[in-house]
């Protein structure tokens, strides 16, 4: 298990108050990793650091032993580091199948010239584009509502939107914030089963999450975090013993 | 000549700075891109000039009166647009094109009333002065810079030391937290609509005490106070008022080798360079590009 | 008859400028008061060619789009990779200072006494005189502006640009590279901006500053809103509806003057109105259930 994603001593403050004080972590590719911690642990906030969107003060970003520290957030994305947003980010006002094909990497039709030549070869590539977008939400389950704008959808369907575009997306490292958080059970155990299947074909799988039985059922490696620092790290088992991860849980 | 050259720097930096301060004063706690600050500009102007010429008020009365309606224009766009439209969740860039309507209305009315030619509110001073180091400066001109003197120093007293100011900076660096603490949001932006109105008026009768007006003028003016804003950095009103002087001193200082013409140019080139290299201005703090 | 054809024919001219303009504020998401600046280009390099080198319609052409092209780059490139803000203030300082130079710069442009007798287009040898002519060579470039632009916004492109309107920060995290999009859609309207203003510069024959101020775009601006941003025919309704509706104020015996004001106040509360009651706009944005073809 070749480890693909590091965060050295990185720390970032906002307003004076720590987002995160000197983290350092390992992300193993194959594995299923899960941030659990009160909010404002920094758990978004490490997300946001490897993918670009803020800079740390100190520390250094690798990805597959790179340092990736200088490239910008759709750089990072293009290396194959898919991510999830706390608050759902979609284009609402695209269809299902849309919002999926978006996600799709190296589309010839993304370049303006390519856009108005319009040659067979770009044609057929959107062809398949299409093709691999409606399977793509087929294995998430979503294939009826692919012709539907997204913002009609449900909030659970939502979030099996936002993993198909990330899977899409063709992302070996899946960042993802809360992905069963607000959903009802028989989509959350689909989503677990999707994040173990994915796991075992060899993705990267962290994701932040507050439920503990949910991380239990699946999460490989659990790191618990406060206050922007690594409190824990473990298998599930032991973190839930921790007596601070107990403290904080049961408050 | 050199030092008149200076002299014409600093009395363009002081209009520049009167125009930027009410804009910056808006744009800081709203958010909004006043366009309309533009036509306000003017509108202060031409009612002076209707007072004295039409009316036949004698100056002071004319100004008051002037600026008066000013800020009744500047409330009509806060209480009648603005506010409904925040109301609505609109987002700052409806509000925006809502201000570019209101510039065209408010613009294309004083033309109907005033017709496009110039007009001069300039003939109660005679043109005597002093001569400073061989350059000559009216009275008029002393009392434009001593406006933007004064003037900024008072928004920055008012900014700092009043609860009202204090209550307008809370506003603008974030309203939901301000609301929340129990300050009236709504009143603050209505101060800061009545404040920035004043400020566009005063400038523009400054102004126009020393030069011709035309009613399509606003536009370039604004364009300076916008400019002066980027360069100081909105959230600073001494970045502003350096950020005038610096454009102010440019244009005149810039022009004495090369023509007339090109004024404009340096100013965008200016503008250029801030936003390449400093776009939060001199005094403004780096913003993220990015708010995830 | 005549004065209907010539309404018709700047139907077409504002149809090129108002879709070319939907393309980068409507459907990118790019507020942009500096379209009159770089439809003033097209008309004053047009003009300057056609009348100090008497070189052919087509090349003048081109070369007003690679005049607006290259000055929409000084625009777009430093300030599109800031806020939001700051490329609105970039276009306003842009058109401001366009129309100064086209103002100031006497020796070239004339400045407020504009260029008189620019001469017809002529095309493989047919030259365009008539109303008839020129509502067809426009008309011609309008239905060739809209089958591009359809071919941009129907397209992965395009779909990128409508992300990127709606969610920046989220089109990023997909691997788009944000920058190249706002920068490409906005050299891209320019250039065709520029097509119609030198449309303009050989139909009328005149050209001076005043038909190039900031009052001009907002104009066009208000086509796009009101037409319905996101929607290209939407943006030709637009024109029809913002050339036409104005001419009340001829019909019904206002001073030419007094009726080119009366059209601005129109224009300029139809703006505020739609902002404050339909800020979607009569066509509103398209959303194609089927995505692209």
């Amino acid at each position: 298990m070749k480890s693909v994603l590091t965060v050295n001593n990185v720390t970032k403050h906002f307003d004076g108050t720590a987002a995160l004080d000197d983290f350092s972590c390992t992300f193993e590719s194959g594995r299923i990793t899960s941030l659990i911690g009160p909010n404002g642990a920094g758990k978004t906030t490490l997300f946001n650091v490897i993918c670009g969107f803020v800079e740390p003060e100190t520390g250094e970003v690798y990805h597959d032993s790179n340092l990736i520290c200088r490239l910008k957030p759709c750089e990072r994305a293009r290396l194959g580091i898919g991510r999830t947003f706390q608050d759902l980010r979609l284009i609402g006002r695209m269809t299902a199948l849309e919002n999926v094909m978006l996600a799709s990497p190296h589309q010839l039709g993304e370049n303006i010239a390519h856009a108005i030549l319009r040659l067979p070869i770009q044609r057929a590539q959107e062809l398949k584009n299409r093709e691999e977008a409606a399977r793509w939400l087929e294995y998430v389950g979503l294939a009826e509502k692919q012709d539907d704008l997204a913002e009609t959808l449900s909030y659970g369907q939502q979030k099996l939107l936002t993993l198909a575009s990330c899977l899409a997306s063709g992302a070996e490292v899946l960042l993802l914030d809360e992905p069963v958080a607000g959903v009802n059970p028989e989509l959350i155990t689909k989503i677990l089963d999707i994040l173990t299947d994915l796991a075992n074909k060899g993705k990267t799988v962290v994701f932040i999450e507050h439920n503990l039985e949910v991380v239990t059922k699946i999460a490989h490696t659990v790191v618990f975090m406060d206050v922007g620092q690594k409190i824990d790290e473990g298998p599930p088992e032991k973190i839930r013993n921790n007596p601070r991860v107990i403290e904080a849980y049961i408050e | 000549m050199l030092s008149q050259q200076l002299i014409n720097g600093l009395i363009s930096s002081a209009a520049i700075c009167l125009v930027a301060l009410g804009f910056a004063l808006v744009y800081r706690v709203t958010g909004l891109f006043h366009i309309a600050h533009g036509a306000l500009y003017v509108a202060g102007m031409y009612v002076t000039y209707a007072c004295i010429s039409i009316a036949g008020l004698a100056l002071g009365f004319a100004i008051m009166v002037g600026v008066g309606i000013t800020i009744a224009l500047g409330l009509v766009f806060e209480i009648g647009v603005s506010r409904p439209l925040r109301r609505k969740k609109s987002s700052i860039l409806v509000i925006f094109v809502a201000s570019l309507g209101f510039y065209v209305v408010l613009q294309n009315v004083i033309s109907l009333l005033f017709g496009n030619g110039t007009r001069s509110i300039r003939t109660w001073s005679i043109r005597e002065g002093w001569e400073i180091l061989g350059a000559h400066i009216t009275p008029v001109q002393v009392i434009i810079i001593a406006s933007a003197i004064t003037l900024s120093i008072a928004v920055m007293i008012f900014q700092r030391w009043t609860k009202m100011g204090q209550g307008m900076r809370a506003v603008a660096s974030d309203p939901e937290l301000a609301s929340i603490s129990g300050l009236n949001v709504n009143n603050i932006i209505l101060l800061t609509f009545v404040l920035g109105s004043a400020l566009a008026g005063i400038a523009g009768i400054v102004v126009s005490l020393d030069a011709d007006m035309t009613p399509t003028m606003g536009m370039r003016a604004l364009l300076m106070g916008v400019v002066a804003v980027i360069v100081g950095g909105r959230n600073s009103i001494p970045g502003v008022a350096l950020g005038a002087l610096i454009l102010g001193m440019t244009q005149h200082l810039g022009t004495w080798q090369i023509s007339a013409k090109w004024q404009d140019a340096i100013v965008f080139v200016i503008l250029l360079i801030f936003l390449l290299f400093r776009p939060q201005g001199f005094f403004g703090k780096k913003m993220r590009t990015v708010h995830v | 008859m005549t004065y209907l054809l010539h309404l018709f024919i700047l139907v077409g001219i504002y149809a090129i400028l108002s879709m070319s303009l939907n393309l980068i504020s409507g459907y990118t998401g790019l507020l942009s008061i500096a379209h009159a600046g770089f439809y003033g280009i097209g008309a004053y390099v047009a003009a300057l060619m056609a009348l100090h080198a008497h070189t052919n319609f087509l090349l003048n052409i081109a070369c007003g789009i690679v005049a607006a092209g290259l000055l929409s780059l000084v625009v777009a490139v430093p300030s599109l990779r800031l806020r939001g803000d700051y490329f609105v203030i970039a276009t306003f300082a842009f058109q401001i200072i366009a129309f100064s130079i086209m103002n100031n710069w006497v020796s070239v442009t004339a400045g407020p006494f504009g260029l008189p007798g620019i001469p017809r287009p002529e095309i493989l040898g047919f030259t365009f005189v008539t109303h008839i002519h020129f509502l067809v060579l426009v008309g011609a470039f309008a239905v060739l502006a809209l089958f591009f632009l359809n071919r941009i916004v129907h397209s992965p492109y395009g779909r990128v640009l409508r992300a990127i309107r709606e969610d920046e920060v989220f089109t990023q995290s997909l691997g788009k590279n944000v920058t190249y999009f706002k920068i490409s859609v906005f050299v891209t309207g320019a250039a065709i901006a520029s097509i119609g203003g030198a449309l303009y510069a050989h139909y009328i024959t005149f050209i001076d500053p005043t038909s190039f101020t900031i009052n001009e775009s907002i104009f066009i601006l208000a086509i796009v809103i009101i037409g319905g941003s996101g929607n290209l025919v939407g943006s030709i309704v637009g024109a029809l509806v913002l050339v036409m509706v104005p001419e009340f104020f001829r019909f019904i015996g206002m001073p030419s003057a007094i009726a080119a004001n009366m059209r601005q106040i129109f224009y300029g509360g139809l703006l505020v109105l739609f902002m404050m009651f339909m800020p979607e706009g009569f066509l509103g944005e398209y959303t194609f259930k089927k995505g692209e073809r």
